[in-house]
């Protein structure tokens, strides 16, 4: 087997499609997508976990727009310039919340639209927490902070395990480990694109399965071709792959990572090819911010192949899937304005705004749901250019599904002395209002993940009221 | 769950190498004491021990094999070679360790960088789009003689994090930085960690202040204790979790702890002048006695300036004063000093240093999952090198090879020793054995002009370029589903082995041996050509080949699957031409490297 190793396959031009529309999608795309649609029938549901790796800063995201709160926040955070208030437009929101308002960050304009639309719901004021408490109870010692509360590994817990550290199983595997008969095979029912891989992708019986950015899929090299000019070594490369039930504990993992290319590699392949001119990326290079919205936004790519498993989905044999994204840099110690307002934002809005148009395209608005996580919210105050970790945060979730255009959860009183924030360690956060695992329920229950099954997946459910929240 | 076979050697503690670091008292079998009590502390149970200290074997000086020789040194160095197994066939393993000790730094990553790299090679070099960084590093690897102090500071990188995704091209002045602290201690490791500015850019403390209402950023304070120093939960010597009443973990400090520190890390600006005279250091990493030059301002210690904290603050219990603003800038400069000295040796001398670096500097040498006993003497070798001195690397690494449960296999938990070997120490070793070159000694990795090469070598793992400051991989990690999780053990490499890197490495290997060649430039050039002469006397005999190759690759795996699937598979190749005799050698290695025998270093 020979592999061209020039420029072929994952150069830019390829890797974009042959994008006949600046800023849209190909005639032929939707064609593509719209027939995919109407053969899977409907029954169809995903999750797609975009996870704002290393403390997303909510507050900057979604800024406080009435003038109190507005200027309380500019003041807790010298060097961090916020857009102007004049600039802002205030979300509207079903139910009042108290005079206090808010708006997304004009670098998020088409997340704007979506929310406008109805179709995508904030999720206001979550964080890791075991049980209600107030900030009376936390600082009198009555209600106990989450373990090892600020560090990035337990606030990764917090929300995809809700465990300590090194806790094997997340809640996107074990979801699909209740769903998985719904699935002609399950070898693609948790799926995972880029680096960086999360536990929760992993269940007790589901594993996770990579997926190439680039669309492309093959055996292991070495098999199925002569090893440099012997079949011999090649039948005897696949024996050795093949084995099971090896000695080392070690040896059997890494076996079965191999197993699993060679059991999944046909199938990956033939959806990527079914797939090749799926929603290609815009190319046009006059669009906004082109560079860091679409040429180098390996994020929007990777929802690309999202999409393009999920429109192959017949192939892959499943009817529930959850996908798990990493979106890194969001731990803004410093230089917050330039990475957010100018590098994070522009992609995020991009990338999302990119999904949840091709998931319309393709007529599956209402079959999938994208939604984001992150280990806590920053800290109230700036350091000078940055911010340290906090505690509660906010998330988007996205989707035709979404009762959206709506903030779920009450928008925080700024006031650095009010209910609303503590003082952990001289250290001022925001105290979450809303458990991490009543936001990730619903999520789970909306995949289809019986109520009475959510409490073996989130241990502390049956402490909040109500256990799910209504934006699905 | 956990395989409870114990090995009792009833040999008393005698050799020499290890008399040092288990001189300190008696280190008892605890693996009981924390089972079942808390299903929290499962996730983080060491593997039993497999015997207690005072049944320590005797570990001959002199290797009992070729293999053992062979596997000693695929855990010392870069990647085994013949020569070097006869050479500590004969001289034994003190000796060849004292040896290295002593060999002073020939290269350095900056000096390559620098002068060596553009002017024996300025074509690659000069590639706009080839990755240097990674470059100068393979060429160190692969070449340099100092290959122990060169795999500490890869050690040692694992735990110090700093990464080109942040750093860029200052990545290689960290790399000398841990080359160069690699033999020293873990005090001195702590000082140039903190006052470098290349960790400074990384964790955000450049110009940290608490002036005109500001907190200061807590980046560095929180992640200094907890993945530099103690760690998150109290430890035992033996680095097992201490429990509360209640069978919980306990933790090591608190936010408290964190906001105070962060008041010690202030004033630590990139600036000439001051008190960075002295500390700067020229390409080939000797300090410069008088340099104020404001170009070398990377090369220097941060300087110590007005905007430090005039704030008293506490953490750990300790209360470190603030600054004294009345004085004079170089009194400032003396009493900021001071006051992070205070921070650092608190940390140095905190009871969970030692076992918490212990754990995971053996993690990155010899196995995943040391019994506690191994950690409890490694430990002790970090509290006392013999001589009273606390921290010394060199005791460390010494205790972590030389330890019998890892140099003698009958005491080693069956199917348990071992650690999954990371794709850069593969690479490493793929041009070591290779004898992988561009003709002038340099080894390069790849240009994006070469896009499918250069994706795959990125996708699988760049050395010093993790995404985050938690290293490529968690050390508590174990693929959730797999055999190593349910025996509750980890194996914190399989977190970047996934059904997508694993391909990677396939495609890599087959790539690269099928061009003859390592490192892909503009227009697919192959950047460094193998030279087969390691195996080319066996080559025409397909057991002697097989045997060879398993011997630098698998040392101490089972060879029953994979040598007779060897010697069959160079057999279809007729050995006659010499185009043969080099394809019977890239069969040999590319089945030995896709298999679990060569990825489970043991």
């Amino acid at each position: 087997m020979s592999i061209d190793l020039s420029a072929t396959g994952i150069n830019r031009r390829h890797f974009l499609g042959g994008a006949a529309l600046a800023g849209g999608f190909s005639p032929l795309a939707l064609q593509m997508a719209a027939s995919n649609a109407s053969a899977a029938g409907n029954d169809y549901k995903a999750l797609v976990c975009l996870y704002l790796d290393g403390g997303f800063d909510h507050l900057h995201a979604i800024l406080p727009s009435d003038p109190t709160n507005y200027e309380a926040l500019r003041a807790l955070r010298p060097g961090i310039s916020l857009p102007n208030r004049t600039n802002l437009r205030s979300l509207t929101t079903r139910a009042s919340q108290g005079g206090r308002t808010a708006a997304l960050h004009p670098m998020l304009p088409r997340m704007r639209q979506i929310y406008d639309q109805g179709k995508m719901a904030i999720v206001y004021g979550h964080g890791g927490m075991n049980a209600p408490a107030t900030k009376n109870e936390y600082m009198n010692g009555s209600a106990r902070l989450p373990s090892a509360a600020g560090s990035h590994n337990n606030g990764d817990a917090q929300i995809h395990t809700f465990g300590d550290d090194g806790t094997r199983y997340g809640w996107g595997g074990l979801a699909m480990d209740v769903l998985g008969s719904m699935n002609q095979d399950n070898l693609f029912a948790s799926m995972g694109v880029g680096p960086l891989n999360n536990a929760f992708s992993t269940g007790r019986t589901i594993d996770l399965i990579k997926a190439d950015i680039n669309g492309q899929a093959s055996n292991i090299a070495g098999l199925g071709a002569p090893v440099f000019g012997s079949t011999v070594a090649a039948a005897e490369l696949n024996a050795l792959m093949q084995r099971q039930g090896l000695s080392t504990a070690m040896g059997q993992d890494y076996a079965q990572v191999n197993r699993r290319i060679m059991e999944s590699y046909r199938q990956l392949n033939d959806a990527f090819n079914a797939t090749r001119n799926l929603a290609p990326l815009p190319t046009n290079t006059s669009l906004p911010n082109f560079r860091t919205a679409w040429a180098e936004n390996d994020i929007a790519a990777a929802l690309r192949t999202v999409a393009r498993c999920i429109s192959a989905r017949n192939v892959l044999r499943v009817n529930r899937q959850v996908f798990f994204i990493n979106m890194r840099n969001f731990d803004t110690h410093g230089n917050q304005v330039a990475d957010l307002d100018g590098r994070n934002f522009i992609r995020m809005d991009a990338a999302i705004g990119y999904f949840y148009d091709t998931m319309a395209a393709m007529g599956l608005g209402n079959n999938v749901t994208l939604f984001t996580t992150s280990e806590f919210g920053r800290s109230i105050r700036s350091n000078g250019s940055g911010t340290d970790h906090g505690w509660g945060g906010a998330s988007f979730v996205v989707g035709g599904a979404v009762k959206g255009g709506d903030i779920y959860g009450s928008l925080m009183d700024m006031a650095i002395n009010g209910n609303d924030i503590l003082n952990i360690g001289n250290s001022p956060a925001a105290i979450p209002t809303v458990s991490n695992q009543q936001y990730c329920a619903t999520l789970a229950s909306w995949l289809g993940v019986p109520d009475s099954v959510l409490p073996d997946i989130f241990p502390d459910l049956n402490r909040f009221s109500p256990s799910k929240l209504a934006f699905l | 769950m956990i395989n409870h076979k114990r090995l009792t050697l009833g040999v008393l503690m005698a050799a020499t190498a290890l008399t040092a670091s288990c001189g300190s008292g008696s280190v008892a079998p605890v693996l009981d004491a924390g089972l079942g009590a808390s299903t929290a502390a499962q996730s983080l149970m060491a593997a039993p021990s497999a015997l207690s200290a005072t049944q320590v074997p005797v570990i001959a000086d002199k290797p009992t094999s070729r293999v053992e020789a062979a596997r000693f040194l695929n855990q010392a160095t870069f990647g085994a070679t013949s020569a070097e197994v006869d050479r500590l066939m004969s001289m034994g393993y003190s000796a060849w360790i004292d040896e290295q000790f002593a060999l002073p730094r020939q290269q350095t990553f900056s000096k390559w960088m620098q002068v060596d790299g553009p002017r024996s090679n300025p074509v690659d070099f000069g590639d706009q789009n080839s990755d240097r960084e990674s470059a100068a590093w393979y060429t160190l690897a692969k070449g340099q003689p100092d290959q122990l102090r060169l795999r500490t500071a890869w050690a040692l990188s694992q735990i110090f994090v700093v990464s080109r995704m942040k750093v860029g091209s200052n990545i290689v002045l960290w790399m000398d930085t841990t080359a160069d602290a690699a033999f020293g201690t873990y005090r001195e490791m702590l000082q140039r960690m903190t006052f470098s500015p290349v960790m400074g850019q990384f964790l955000d403390y450049l110009q940290n202040t608490d002036a005109n209402g500001r907190v200061p950023d807590q980046n560095y304070a929180r992640e200094i204790m907890q993945l530099f120093s103690i760690g998150l939960w109290q430890l035992n010597p033996d680095g097992t979790p201490k429990l509360d009443a209640s069978g919980m973990k306990i933790p090591t400090y608190s936010q408290a702890d964190v906001t105070g520190l962060s008041y010690v890390f202030t004033g630590l600006f990139l600036q000439s002048g001051g008190d960075r005279v002295g500390t700067c250091r020229d390409d080939a990493g000797r300090l410069l006695p008088a340099t104020t030059d404001s170009n070398r301002l990377w090369r220097c210690e941060l300087s110590v300036w007005p905007y430090a904290s005039a704030r008293e603050h506490s953490f750990l219990g300790v209360t470190i004063p603030g600054v004294i603003w009345s004085t004079s800038a170089a009194g400032r400069q003396v009493n900021g000093r001071k006051n992070i000295g205070i921070a650092l040796d608190t940390l140095a001398n905190h009871q969970n240093t030692a076992p918490f670096i212990s754990k995971l500097m053996i993690q990155r040498f010899t196995t995943s999952n040391p019994s506690p006993a191994y950690v409890a003497r490694v430990a002790a070798a970090f509290n006392n090198n013999g001589k009273g001195v606390r921290g010394d690397f060199k005791a460390v690494v010494k205790q972590i090879l030389l330890d019998p449960e890892a140099r003698s296999p009958a005491v080693q938990t069956p199917n348990e020793f071992g650690k999954v070997r990371e794709p850069i120490l593969a690479i490493a070793q793929l041009n070591r054995v290779l004898n992988a070159s561009d003709g002038k000694g340099n080894v390069w990795a790849g240009s994006s002009g070469c896009r499918v090469y250069f994706n795959v070598v990125s996708e699988l793992e760049r050395p010093y370029n993790s995404a985050t400051v938690f290293n490529f991989y968690r050390p508590t990690f174990a693929s959730p589903s797999g055999k190593v999780a349910a025996q509750n053990m980890v194996a914190p490499e399989m977190q970047i082995t996934d059904t997508s890197t694993t391909l990677d490495w396939s495609r890599f290997l087959q790539q690269t041996l099928q061009r003859g060649g390592t490192g892909c430039g503009r227009g697919a050039k192959i950047q460094n050509s193998f030279a087969y002469d390691e195996f080319w006397a066996e080559s025409t005999n397909a057991e002697q080949l097989a045997d060879k190759v398993l011997l630098l690759l698998a040392p101490g795996a089972n060879w029953s699957d994979l040598r007779p699937a060897l010697i069959r598979s160079i057999n279809s190749i007729p050995g006659a031409t010499q185009a043969n005799r080099i394809d019977r050698i890239k069969i040999a290695i590319m089945l030995t490297m896709l298999t679990p025998e060569y990825r489970v270093q043991r």
